[in-house]
């Protein structure tokens, strides 16, 4: 279920908005503010000047928010790598979709509101130790796709 | 992407195929690769399966069909370099739902200028290049296992059937599933021949192995253990391996000068295609009047060998009469000559001489005596352990001449023009009528070697070699678990593809695209634009401004989603048509080759 929403809109007035599906939340999702110029920013890496020797292109997502008390900073702290998916749209059209970063995550004690920064990953570092199974049915005609 | 969880549409473009047309075409739909789990299970002989990571078979496959894979847009693009550059990308997609795949076709306006589509902002752009090569080597990091045979642990069943290996000819020889002999656990295979026709018990199919270039040392061996059917020596209870010797068959086909030719490996650590001489040789013949004798002298000095086969013929009565004497144990020449002498009528041997005498003949041309080796000897190398009672396993290592590394016979150039009859390797273990055995961890291994393709332009000034590396690819020898194939027997017809330009394995051919973008040196933009009002994604290609002529492909992009600006680093991309010269070799041949 989606817990955390926040909207902006760009400069040129297209509508984003960034979705936090936290597993187990059953509640209705709670809006957020982003910091101005700092809200959604996604980076692309295709590693150093190579097209030719590194076929994953990771993408990230950092986000600056205000946390005005609605925010649970502390969960974030605790969530497992693929607990909190996160997805970004541009008008209704899907943009990112990543899982949040909880490694490396701050949290300022200070009195509300404060800024909180996190960040989202596509997920292809993942995959590194994501160990490759299948059932034995599967083991049929395999194509690069399947 | 299913094991990510982070299931999107999945889009891709790439034009490589393979030549082969029971898997060419579309190369994601139509290419095959670990139909059978070799390709993501590391160990199948233990039964300790470890599995491959999703990191090594997505990066692996993308990058062997010169791909790359990023999420763009909603979905994830794996999209060839060179069609990434296309104006319009022409793209199928795999719609992201449950049961069968949903595929449709589309096209995609891809092309954007920077300084018309993107303007310029904050005056940060700069231009810098990439260093140029002179050559780019690509090697194939494949996987395989130590032993090469497939399931040669003779582990591997599928609904009960033995994979690979299983029993050819006799009425009633067939093979079961027992426990393994080698005390390793696991399963071995019970070979049962009650019939009164020999059978075979052989890899199914041949497995290619690149014998030309990269392996020219092998190790062979087997685990036995006899259970029915063989004599016992009366006083020790051991079994009697005189005509009960373990016959195994080791063949390699040879492309012999456009000839296909079937080499079988000998007892000496050697091929053969044809007998060669018997052991023992007739010296001279002769006929004396008195008791009307006809004489064969045999060497002295040689004894009669296993598979030796002495032809006499002689005529009595005005009868041609013909002889052959097959041995099946080495005897000395005064017990071979015996051996004969009980086996022809009026035969007459001193009891210590290699002369060997038949009376009763009449003096005529047509007497005569030789020796050959018995028809297919060279098929067949045989085994005995000495000592071995039933029920005991014996773990046997062929040691042709003496050593444990034999050389394998050079099949031909392995190449473009190679066709699917040389470098075919076949095992086979002679099931004899009437015997039970078990046989367990059939194993080969060969020296250690990668596949190494160097693509270089002579004419070109600089210097510099790229070095990258596949862990999926395509390549000749079927033992390559990690091989786009679709089985470890077909990869000698499946090892070729074609990129529209070239043909070759998927390591050659990505040498050679490499190798026509960066043999120069390309330009790299690095710079800030606005997309204000625009849709932008990673999946544009751009020309820019000023650069009249040049394409660029983004490579690191940091999108500021609500300021509407991207930093933009791109690569100029070309794909030359410049002369390039290949070198196929193997890694061993920078280090440790053994020859």
């Amino acid at each position: 279920m989606i817990k955390y929403r926040i909207p902006y809109k760009s400069y040129d007035n297209s509508d984003w908005l960034i979705e936090f599906d936290i597993i187990g939340y059953t509640g209705t999702p709670i809006n957020a503010r982003g910091v101005a110029d700092r809200v959604g920013v996604l980076s692309y890496d295709g590693g150093v000047d190579d097209l030719w020797d590194n076929p994953l292109v990771n993408v990230s997502l950092s986000s600056a928010i205000y946390n005005q008390g609605q925010v649970d900073q502390m969960e974030f702290l605790t969530l497992n790598d693929r607990d909190c998916k996160i997805t970004v749209t541009r008008n209704g059209q899907v943009k990112f979709q990543g899982y949040l970063i909880p490694d490396n995550q701050q949290i300022r004690l200070a009195s509300i509101p404060y800024e909180m920064e996190f960040g989202a990953t596509s997920g292809l570092p993942l995959l590194e130790t994501l160990q490759f199974s299948v059932f034995g049915a599967e083991l049929g005609t395999r194509c690069p796709l399947n | 992407m299913q094991q990510l969880g982070i299931n999107l549409p999945i889009r891709w473009s790439c034009s490589i195929e393979a030549i082969n047309t029971s898997i060419s075409g579309e190369p994601f739909q139509n290419l095959r690769w670990s139909q059978f789990g070799d390709g993501f299970l590391v160990n199948t002989t233990t039964g300790n399966m470890r599995y491959q990571s999703c990191k090594y078979i997505v990066e692996g496959l993308t990058k062997a069909l010169q791909c790359r894979i990023v999420q763009a847009d909603g979905a994830w693009w794996v999209i060839g370099i060179k069609e990434h550059l296309a104006d319009v990308i022409a793209y199928r997609e795999c719609a992201n739902s449950t049961g069968l795949p949903v595929i449709t076709e589309h096209t995609r306006d891809s092309l954007r200028v920077v300084g018309e589509d993107y303007k310029f902002i904050n005056e940060d752009a700069v231009l810098t290049a990439t260093a140029a090569n002179k050559s780019v080597t690509v090697t194939y990091e494949h996987n395989q296992l130590a032993n090469i045979l497939p399931n040669g642990g003779l582990e591997q069943r599928s609904l009960g059937a033995l994979m690979w290996w299983g029993v050819q000819g006799g009425t009633f020889a067939y093979e079961s599933e027992i426990g393994s002999i080698t005390g390793r656990g696991g399963s071995a295979v019970k070979l049962i021949n009650s019939g009164p026709d020999p059978a075979v018990f052989k890899l199914l199919n041949p497995l290619p192995i690149d014998a030309h270039t990269l392996y020219n040392i092998f190790e062979f061996g087997f685990s036995f253990m006899a259970i029915d059917g063989y004599p016992l020596n009366p006083e020790n209870g051991r079994i009697d391996w005189r005509n009960n010797e373990i016959k195994v068959s080791v063949k390699y086909t040879v492309n012999n000068n456009g000839t296909i030719e079937d080499w079988y490996l000998n007892e000496y650590g050697y091929w053969q295609n044809t007998n060669g001489p018997a052991n023992q040789q007739v010296i001279s013949t002769s006929w004396h009047p008195a008791g009307n004798a006809f004489y064969i002298h045999f060497d002295p000095a040689k004894s009669f060998f296993t598979g030796d086969v002495v032809f006499i013929q002689f005529v009595r009565d005005g009868v041609v009469i013909g002889r052959e004497v097959l041995f099946e144990e080495t005897m000395d020449v005064t017990s071979g000559v015996a051996f004969i002498v009980s086996k022809i009528q009026d035969g007459y041997t001193s009891g210590s001489s290699n002369l060997l005498t038949i009376n009763n003949t009449q003096n005529h041309p047509a007497n005569t005596a030789w020796t050959e080796k018995e028809a297919d000897y060279f098929k067949y190398i045989s085994f005995t352990v000495q000592g071995l009672e039933l029920n005991y396993s014996a773990a046997i290592t062929y040691t042709g001449a003496g050593s444990l590394e034999n050389k394998i016979i050079d099949p031909g150039v392995i190449n473009l023009t190679t066709g699917n009859k040389e470098g075919l390797l076949s095992v086979e273990f002679v099931m004899p009528a009437g015997k039970t055995y078990v046989l367990d961890d059939i194993w080969l291994s060969v020296n250690h070697n990668k596949d190494v393709y160097k693509a270089s332009h002579e004419e070109s000034n600089n210097t510099k070699n790229l070095d990258i590396s596949l862990p999926i690819s395509s390549a000749f020898s079927g033992f390559y678990t990690s091989n786009l194939m679709r089985s470890y027997s077909t990869s000698n017809t499946d090892w070729l593809f074609t990129d529209g330009t070239d043909i070759g394995s998927l390591t050659e051919l990505y040498a050679r695209s490499a190798l026509r973008c960066l043999y120069s040196q390309n330009i790299v933009f690095n710079g800030s634009i606005s997309t204000l009002g625009k849709d932008w994604s990673f999946i544009d290609n751009y020309s820019i401004a000023t650069l009249d002529g040049k394409k660029f492909l983004p490579n690191r992009s940091i999108y500021n989603t609500e300021k509407n600006e991207v930093n933009l680093i791109a690569l100029e991309y070309r794909n030359d048509d410049i002369a390039i010269s290949i070198e196929h070799y193997g890694s061993e041949e920078e280090k440790d080759l053994k020859y």
